[in-house]
């Protein structure tokens, strides 16, 4: 299975809190879709990470959050995929993780240090439909998500928010997420890649290196994608 | 749909006992309930307290005093196991009961009130307002069945409700709790309470929350999380002007959602003020109480402990969805579980599954005695005899004895239109309610390989996150007709493809109806589709 693409789930018994299995097997589908051959890697937090061309992370409650920043920071499998130039796609939990710190339980925590954000309190938690016009360099049509977080990111001078918000609060009310080389982070839910499939094979594309993928039936997704978009007043 | 309640009638009734204003609101809690049946809005299992409460705030402390109680709580279940449990003790004498689903304190005054004098009840109340019913009731008995994840937009976490279980039983030292071995969150919940009792964990409350190196991060005191899931909670949910709401009352909104009578949101604020409260409620406490009262360090800050002397029954039911308690709730290290069987421990610290008092065997029931009960339920699923147990063990703390019992479960042959079956049109439809990943798993288990409609809703009372269908395998329904329906019917078509299970959308009950063959048909839905499609079937229950 060497030639295989290897998508790795970290941690899914501490970072698994919203669907996020969704987007391994929302990645794996449409790799499936194209031929392309699919390998298909969940790692417990007392495991090591093994090498892999996609890395997903999750939503956590703050405890397993706070456990897997110790183990992830003591592992260093991911910063090792980083110096590799894997893909790395972090949701919510997952996505305060890359940054430099965050809060969970009141404490603040070290990040994994892998872009340069740090994570806050907000003065509220958002909850509720996000969405947000991507970042014009991605070429992507409009983010839709479900976001429910408590935290605010905060992106260092030189990283890039993911998308401008239009609905919804995300980072700070006016950025989402982030993309910095190969990695994408986010706070929507959905999961994300079921509500953006053209989010989704852009990291296909990233971990592939193909400039671009056939088209495969996505009449759902397109339905889906309308129909919360327009809930929200942007369809 | 607008209805205004017209002079109340029935004031003249008076129950002997209550205060009189009490009794006024007991009243008016009828008659409103009464109305919001007949004009076929709803049940009238919320609305009704809703209005009494208004007038007597400790309108439920009233109704509940003098009565025996049974408290019934947990993620999944409950409903059901309140059903079966309301039928053991009936073995002994009247029950109320609140048997529409309607499991807030409003849906708890409700069904009070419309029972009239009973020496028994037995409510079922949802997870978040266990604390508040425990000290309104004053119950003999509380049976916590489990905890997993539901609702994502605003349920508290999981490991966060089972502190707060565990903080409202040490606040009520001699209730009675039987609870579910199966569940890593359930005993983190109920082991303090074991502490004075011969089974369970032996001082399994103070070594369970000091031992094991918790990770540091953890170490902090939960007040920070237990604000940050309170931010959005709005200040005041009861409403101020009880003579406008008399006047002019929205019968649909609050009545068809049977179990959202009250904004959950709105709860979390209540229960983050309660948080602190039962230190020094405790300390007040103490002095009339048996047994002292330690506080303890916990991984979550400091937690009063009191010597429990009410104990606890534990049961096994198994336990298929097992995602949610793969970490201790009590250190934070990994919990370990035997590959085929229901055994679990922590890896680090003292938490365990303690041995079973009550467990089942196919179809038989073995009480702590060891003597086999066999059960011949009409509702279907290895779930429903789990549930059937523990509503054993429940009756026989009043001292029902499981062979009187048992003939009385076999009698329920639906619970609030779950498991109805129905003749429509030539097909003979039958009702699942699946509301979260868990209970998707024992629904699968139920339907027989037939037909089958799938609805999904993200209505306040379903919760407005629908990620967690992905938490589900839908590949059971490989090689049968699936069709899809719901105001979130997309989200399941990208899920259902995704799985590669096919499927077809349509876009009422009626167009499903015409879309299968006559024969069965298994419908499978979540909180407000399954209510919808209750409604289009009479409200059958």
């Amino acid at each position: 299975l060497s030639n295989a693409l290897q998508i790795v789930w970290v941690y899914p018994d501490l970072l698994s809190t919203y669907g996020d299995r969704g987007n391994m097997l929302i990645l794996a589908h449409r790799a499936k879709q194209r031929g392309i051959p699919v390998e298909t890697i969940e790692v417990r937090s007392d495991q090591a990470l093994p090498t892999g061309d996609i890395y997903l992370i999750g939503g956590g409650e703050d405890g397993p959050q706070a456990l897997a920043a110790q183990r992830l920071n003591a592992d260093r499998g991911l910063h090792r995929a980083v110096d590799n130039r894997a893909v790395i796609f972090a949701v919510c939990a997952g996505y305060q993780l890359v940054g430099t710190s965050f809060f969970a339980k009141g404490v603040q925590c070290a990040g994994l240090e892998l872009v340069d954000l740090y994570s806050d309190r907000g003065p509220t938690r958002a909850v509720g439909e996000l969405a947000g016009e991507m970042d014009p360099e991605l070429g992507l049509p409009t983010l839709t998500g479900f976001e429910n977080h408590g935290g605010r990111t905060h992106l260092g001078p030189g990283v890039k928010p993911l998308a401008r918000v239009t609905t919804g609060v995300g980072n700070d009310g006016v950025g989402e997420g982030v993309w910095s080389g190969s990695i994408v982070g986010t706070y929507s839910h959905g999961p994300a890649l079921s509500r953006n499939p053209g989010l989704a094979d852009l990291l296909l594309r990233w971990a592939t290196g193909e400039e671009r993928l056939a088209d495969i039936d996505d009449q759902w997704p397109t339905r889906l994608r309308g129909e919360r978009l327009a809930a929200v007043g942007q369809g | 749909m607008r209805c205004a309640v017209p002079p109340v009638a029935s004031l003249g009734v008076t129950d002997k006992k209550l205060p009189l204003r009490a009794t006024l609101a007991a009243s008016v809690s009828r008659t409103a309930a009464a109305l919001s049946r007949a004009t076929g809005r709803g049940d009238g299992s919320v609305i009704g307290g809703k209005l009494g409460m208004m007038i007597d705030p400790d309108l439920l402390a009233h109704l509940a005093d003098g009565r025996r109680i049974a408290l019934v709580s947990g993620t999944n279940g409950k409903t059901t196991t309140t059903r079966f449990t309301a039928a053991a003790v009936g073995v002994l004498g009247e029950v109320a009961t609140n048997s529409f689903g309607a499991n807030m304190p409003t849906g708890h005054t409700s069904a009070l009130a419309r029972a009239g004098s009973t020496p028994f009840a037995v409510l079922e109340v949802d997870e978040h307002y266990l604390a508040q019913v425990i000290k309104a009731t004053s119950p003999r008995v509380v049976a916590l069945l489990n905890l997993s994840r539901d609702q994502l937009d605003r349920a508290k976490e999981v490991a966060m409700m089972a502190q707060l279980w565990r903080d409202a039983l040490a606040a009520h030292p001699d209730v009675h709790v039987v609870a579910n071995a199966d569940d890593p969150m359930v005993v983190y919940a109920a082991a303090a309470h074991a502490a004075g009792s011969a089974r369970g964990l032996p001082s399994g409350s103070v070594a369970v929350a000091v031992s094991g190196p918790a990770p540091e991060a953890l170490t902090s005191t939960g007040t920070g999380a237990l604000q940050a899931l309170d931010e959005a909670a709005p200040a005041d949910p009861t409403p101020s002007d009880a003579a406008a709401a008399l006047a002019d009352v929205d019968l649909t909104a609050s009545d068809a959602a049977a179990p959202a009578d009250g904004d959950p949101t709105a709860t979390a604020a209540a229960d983050s003020a309660g948080a602190t409260g039962p230190v020094a409620d405790l300390g007040a406490a103490a002095a009339g109480l048996p047994g002292a009262v330690a506080v303890a360090e916990t991984p979550f800050g400091r937690a009063p402990i009191a010597r429990a002397t009410g104990g606890v029954t534990w049961f096994s039911a198994g336990q298929r969805w097992r995602d949610d308690a793969h970490v201790c709730p009590a250190c934070g290290a990994h919990i370990e579980r035997e590959d085929d069987g229901d055994n679990w421990w922590c890896t680090s610290c003292d938490l365990r599954r303690p041995t079973p008092d009550w467990t089942i065997d196919g179809s038989y029931v073995l009480d702590p005695a060891g003597a086999r009960h066999q059960l011949k339920l009409q509702l279907p699923g290895k779930v429903n005899i789990g549930n059937a147990a523990t509503a054993l063990a429940v009756a026989s703390r009043f001292g029902v004895a499981p062979a009187d019992a048992a003939p009385k479960l076999a009698e329920v042959a639906s619970v609030a239109g779950r498991y109805a079956q129905v003749q429509r049109d030539g097909r003979n439809i039958r009702l699942l309610l699946a509301k979260n990943p868990a209970s998707w798993l024992e629904a699968f288990e139920m339907a027989e390989d037939a037909p089958t409609l799938l609805s999904i809703n993200a209505r306040d009372p379903d919760g407005f996150d629908t990620s967690w269908l992905f938490d589900v395998d839908f590949a059971p329904l490989r090689g049968r007709q699936v069709v899809i329906t719901g105001d979130r019917a997309y989200d399941l078509a990208v899920r259902l493809q995704v799985n590669e299970v096919p499927f077809s959308h349509v876009r009422s009950f009626s167009e499903a109806l015409a879309a299968v063959p006559a024969g069965p048909l298994e419908v499978i839905a979540n909180y407000t589709a399954f209510q919808d499609i209750r409604a289009e079937l009479d409200r059958v229950v």
